[in-house]
């Protein structure tokens, strides 16, 4: 089974969007209606029904391998189970701001989207999250500045617990280098969150916040964005100018492209098992992000070379 | 038109009544012209003002462009739901007297309450944002409080304008047909007394 999920991977990303679809789709050459996948996004669409459409092909393509993925299924959903932690913290936003009923992503693992939509206080959300993996025997911990930031950085960590421990049970000859990706992709959140609770980030790993976000297969030697940068050994000098002028979005976007090497990596090791499937997923779940990011680019009226830098292809 | 002042009876009274009513017009006059000159004082110096205006709009668009490159990166939903958590400023429309014109005023009571956002790339774009926002909108006062200065002078241009070339002269022609009328009359009063006196 598992060989044949990630022969179906193969076939799948045959169908994903290549650099050169994207320079055409940006540069107008080419509409995004014209690629098969993607048939059922119409030019009067909203711009949020439009992305909402985007998401939707990657959980088709999802919905196929999970349907084939038989015990693996926690496995294989792990990774994208990002997006349903993503759907939490837009409602955690809502719960606590303005009341704006948030867009969700069309995605749903552990909870259904009436479930997360049903939520009204943040009581509801850390019972409802309590009853999932993500949560289970979680003690939620004192929250020590109570914004909305602390508390979404709580749930990245949840997250990268339980897929941690997902990864756990695949099989040892892949587990740990899963593992490691899986670290090094939550070390890029720490960073990220390093950024924004800057000198408090080490007293909010100790609390339990950020706990979940510390890697295990990857060393650092203080809890500092540069050194968390070195850690994940991306050129501090490269980054450097982002941390000055505060573009954390760059940072993050360049942290990530650096990353894809090492998906890459292992999809070669592992091409006809489940690390393939992750890699799909990760180019799948890239392709509907990126194609978000051009639609709203092209919205806005963002120059194309800015688009086009804003990718990871 | 015909005035009413060609059926005044010549009289030394009326005469009396007329300068009274040319000093006020001339007195009226001279309060309108220094009016008119405090209001082109007051427009020039907002004029001037109105000079930033490019600075602050540029401030604007960059502003927004930022905006919309973080909204770029961070996709939708996150962009969204994040506002949601940022308090809208509170904004009232007051009526100011400027040069004792009425001119509508947008006045800020409260800024916008960011404290929710500790992302330091967002809240850096959000305050940017703000400030020059602000900043569009003392821009937007002065653009309307020259407007309304200027109806006013156009309306005390008309009424100057009405005085130096109807009224004035109007008034001046009927005080000297008068004053002539005046003096005929006293001259003959002169005369025929003299001549009872010969007689």
């Amino acid at each position: 089974m598992e060989t044949y999920i990630a022969v179906r991977s193969h076939g799948l990303k045959t169908k994903l969007l290549t650099k050169k679809d994207y320079i055409a789709i940006v540069k107008g050459e080419r509409t995004l209606t014209e690629y098969e996948a993607y048939t059922s996004i119409e030019e009067k669409d909203s711009l949020l029904v439009k992305i909402e459409k985007v998401f939707k092909v990657f959980n088709e393509r999802l919905a196929l391998l999970r349907k084939l993925a038989g015990k693996y299924e926690d496995l294989v959903c792990a990774y994208p189970d990002i997006l349903e932690v993503e759907n939490l913290k837009f409602k955690l936003r809502e719960i606590s701001g303005r009341k704006v009923k948030p867009y969700l992503y069309p995605y749903s693992h552990h909870l259904s989207l009436d479930d997360i939509q049903s939520i009204v206080t943040e009581g509801d959300l850390w019972e409802k999250l309590s009853q999932t993996p993500y949560g289970k025997g979680v003690r939620k911990p004192e929250f020590i500045t109570g914004v909305v930031d602390e508390k979404e950085a709580f749930l990245d960590s949840l997250y990268f617990n339980y897929a941690r421990n997902v990864f756990l049970k695949a099989k040892r000859k892949y587990r740990n280098k899963l593992v490691e990706l899986l670290d090094r992709e939550a070390l890029i959140v720490l960073i990220y969150w390093s950024t924004v609770f800057k000198n408090r980030t080490k007293e909010l790993i100790s609390k339990g916040i950020l706990r979940g976000l510390v890697p295990v297969t990857i060393k650092f030697t203080e809890v500092k964005t540069e050194e968390l940068i070195k850690a994940i050994r991306a050129d501090l000098k490269e980054v450097e100018s982002y941390l000055e002028s505060e573009e954390i979005s760059r940072l993050i976007l360049r942290l990530k492209t650096l990353n894809q090497k090492y998906y890459l990596k292992l999809a070669r090791e592992h091409p006809v098992e489940l690390p393939y499937v992750i890699y799909f997923l990760h180019l799948a779940l890239n392709e509907a992000l990126n194609i978000e990011r051009i639609l709203v680019g092209a919205t806005l009226r963002i120059p194309e070379e800015e688009i086009l830098s804003s990718l990871i292809i | 038109m015909v005035s009413s002042l060609r059926f005044l009876p010549a009289s030394r009274g009326t005469l009396l009544k007329l300068r009274a009513q040319l000093e006020l017009v001339e007195r009226g006059k001279s309060v309108l012209e220094m009016r008119r000159d405090q209001l082109i004082k007051e427009i020039f110096i907002l004029i001037d003002e109105l000079r930033l205006r490019a600075k602050v709009e540029s401030e604007y668009l960059e502003a927004i462009r930022a905006m919309d490159r973080i909204r770029v990166l961070r996709g939708e939903q996150d962009f969204q739901s994040r506002m949601a958590l940022v308090i809208p400023p509170k904004l009232e429309t007051v009526l100011e007297s400027v040069q004792g014109v009425a001119v509508p005023k947008v006045r800020v009571i409260s800024d916008p309450d960011f404290s929710q956002i500790l992302d330091p790339e967002y809240k850096k774009a959000l305050k940017t944002l703000w400030n020059s926002l602000k900043g569009m909108i003392e821009i937007a006062n002065k653009e309307i409080a020259i407007e309304k200065l200027c109806y006013q002078l156009q309306y005390i241009n008309r009424v100057v304008n009405s005085l130096e070339k109807n009224m004035l002269p109007e008034l001046r022609d009927t005080i000297r047909r008068i004053e002539e009328k005046v003096s005929e009359e006293e001259i003959e009063e002169f005369v025929r007394i003299k001549k009872i006196g010969e007689e």
